[in-house]
């Protein structure tokens, strides 16, 4: 039993998510980085957590703790490790560090500080969080107040149950990462497949799109990532549409909404849909960013800068299948060795 | 406009979408939906999820087993096969609704605004009275679920039965479980508490998103309504709504849903206009 002294800002537990429901409104969820989940999880020996909106099994459920991390109380001996944002962690008043396994004793208390840089902080525990599941995933949708913990981020006196480990604590103690890297904390450029509303912004609209310094705007979570900038320039719209979708320069007729896409109500303060999206909605869409992307997307920080930069969607997949061969090869690797 | 071909599109790497127009025209979703069926029967490998829109098919595919080209190319050969839609599947769903009901006029008192449904009447110059009867004397056809879980959007079978409003200036922050409300060209009705902008005419006696439900209408998804799915509101007073919600919390509520098959070809042929 692990026992919550300090939730933190916003604690969930979060998974590879429940992609498959977008026709009935139920957005994904899951980890907002799967990257940095998937590498705490491969460093206590659980199932990888897989890219967004993948067939793959959501993997170890995990904790992602938003800007400020948690604090908490070990019932039993375990081994942990920590990714994504740089949270200054203790375990009894002792420094440990992110991605290598941290050994844990029973009665041990685990500390996370506030972020000093990226956004989301990921904790993987041997085993993995037993919540039951939800549509096939133990992640939380924290809008819809479905799965995880009782459908929300984690409060002071909370209890965790974990699954058995997949190997010997000490053995698992071992791991480490090699040459993998460590994940996206430092990331400021986001690749973007242009559309699928491309076409009503002006060649200027896009061109500033592409070039300017954006930053994120503090009024961002999980449904969407708000961006501070310039207007973007849009064509003008034929008539009809003012009748059948509404009077702004960037209303539409409503469409899907993948997560990850960048819609520019008014042509300004573009926002990028997370993994908890609206699955439809009425606002040109500029862009979307590239599933590999999105997580490096969660870890900018309130008021960070970003930019962005278009590929084509082959590039895209080149880029995930990459990165998801390099964590399973980490992996059997590593599984083999135990 | 509604486009001569449709047109193909990356949403990002994990999406197509199939777009058949960019208007508000029912015609667009009928296709929608039936290229959504045939691809159902289909079952081509890597797709994941097909989801209607009102006048887009989107497609979600897992990029480890498919690419965009190779499912471009298939859809597209089915879709070529789908030439006239003659008739769609379609429930008929009634549900039962407290119009002109307390939490509406407390929610516009909340935000100073009008009481919605009297600010519907006024916009199209009728009482209150004929804004019900006019909301009951049409079928809606849900042309999308989506937006957040169970949440959908539906327009008027008969136009002639359109009920105009604009959206609020500003949109609420809140807006209680289970009011139905209209703006623009929709109605539709809000699962859960959720933000909103659309002025709100009543609240349902039941609910249309239900996890864990204890009655079997219910998906495990919790989701009631699906596109294509016809709704019909049937006025209920107080009485009758307070019965009917404890019937539905209790699961022995008789839910009406009648499975049909809808005639598009002869309900576009003889559309009111």
């Amino acid at each position: 039993m692990i026992e919550v002294l300090n939730g933190g800002l916003q604690t969930t537990i979060q998974d590879g998510g429940r992609p498959g429901y977008l026709a009935r409104g139920i957005p994904p969820a899951g980890a907002q980085d799967f990257y940095s989940l998937a590498i705490a999880n491969l460093l206590v020996g659980n199932e990888l957590t897989p890219p967004p909106l993948s067939r793959a099994a959501p993997g170890g459920a995990g904790l992602e703790m938003l800007v400020k991390g948690v604090s908490l109380r070990f019932g039993a001996d375990s081994v942990v490790a920590l990714a994504g944002a740089d949270m200054p962690a203790t375990l009894d008043g002792e420094p440990v560090e992110r991605f290598k396994p941290i050994r844990i004793s029973a009665g041990s208390v685990l500390t996370c500080g506030a972020a000093r840089s990226g956004a989301r902080g990921y904790l993987a525990i041997a085993g993995g969080i037993d919540v039951p599941e939800v549509l096939g995933s133990r992640g939380t949708y924290v809008r819809g107040s479905q799965g995880g913990l009782e459908g929300r981020a984690l409060r002071k006196g909370d209890t965790l149950k974990t699954l058995a480990p997949s190997a010997d604590l000490e053995r698992l103690a071992g791991r480490s990462l090699g040459d993998l890297p460590t994940g996206p904390e430092e990331a400021t450029v986001i690749r973007v497949v242009l559309g699928p509303q491309d076409f009503m912004f002006t060649d200027k609209g896009i061109e500033t799109f592409l070039s300017a310094e954006w930053r994120l705007s503090p009024v961002s979570d999980r449904m969407g990532m708000r961006l501070i900038g310039p207007p973007l320039e849009l064509h003008p719209r034929p008539d009809y549409l003012t009748r059948d979708a509404g009077s702004g320069p960037a209303d539409i007729v409503d469409d899907v909404i993948p997560v990850g896409g960048i819609q520019v109500p008014g042509g300004i303060e573009p926002i990028v849909m997370g993994v908890e999206n609206p699955t439809a909605g009425g606002y040109a869409k500029i862009a979307t960013v590239i599933s590999a992307d999105i997580g490096k997307m969660g870890q900018i920080p309130p008021k960070g800068a970003l930019t962005f930069r278009a590929v084509d969607a082959a590039e895209a997949t080149a880029v995930i299948k990459d990165i998801w061969q390099r964590l399973r090869d980490a992996k059997a690797a590593l599984d083999g060795g135990r | 406009m509604i486009y001569d071909e449709p047109k193909f599109r990356p949403l990002g790497d994990c999406y197509l979408a199939v777009e058949f127009g960019d208007e508000a025209d029912l015609s667009l979703n009928f296709k929608v939906l039936a290229l959504a069926e045939q691809l159902r029967k289909a079952d081509l490998p890597g797709i994941m999820e097909i989801i209607p829109s009102f006048r887009e098919l989107g497609v979600l595919f897992d990029r480890f087993e498919t690419d965009y080209d190779t499912l471009r190319d298939a859809v597209g050969a089915i879709q070529k096969t789908v030439v006239e839609v003659d008739e769609l599947p379609s429930r008929l769903v009634e549900l039962p609704l407290w119009y002109n009901d307390p939490w509406s006029a407390e929610l516009a008192n909340r935000f100073d605004v009008q009481n919605n449904i009297e600010f519907v009447a006024e916009c199209n110059g009728i009482t209150v009275d004929e804004v019900i009867a006019r909301h009951t004397g049409t079928d809606y056809w849900i042309v999308c679920v989506g937006f957040t879980p169970g949440c959908y959007f539906s327009l008027p079978l008969d136009p002639s039965k359109w009920l105009k409003a604009p959206k609020y200036k500003t949109p609420r922050s809140y807006t209680p479980a289970r009011l139905v409300a209209l703006a623009g060209f929709s109605t539709g009705a809000y699962p859960v508490a959720s933000p909103g902008g659309y002025q709100v005419i009543g609240r349902l006696a039941v609910n249309i998103f239900e996890p864990n439900s204890k009655s079997s209408v219910f998906p495990e998804d919790g989701v009631l309504l699906q596109a294509g799915d016809r709704l019909r509101y049937y006025n209920v007073n107080a009485l009758e709504y307070d019965d009917i919600w404890e019937a539905a919390q209790a699961g022995t509520f008789k839910y009406r849903i009648t499975e049909e098959t809808f005639n598009v070809k002869d309900y576009l042929e003889n559309r009111p206009s």
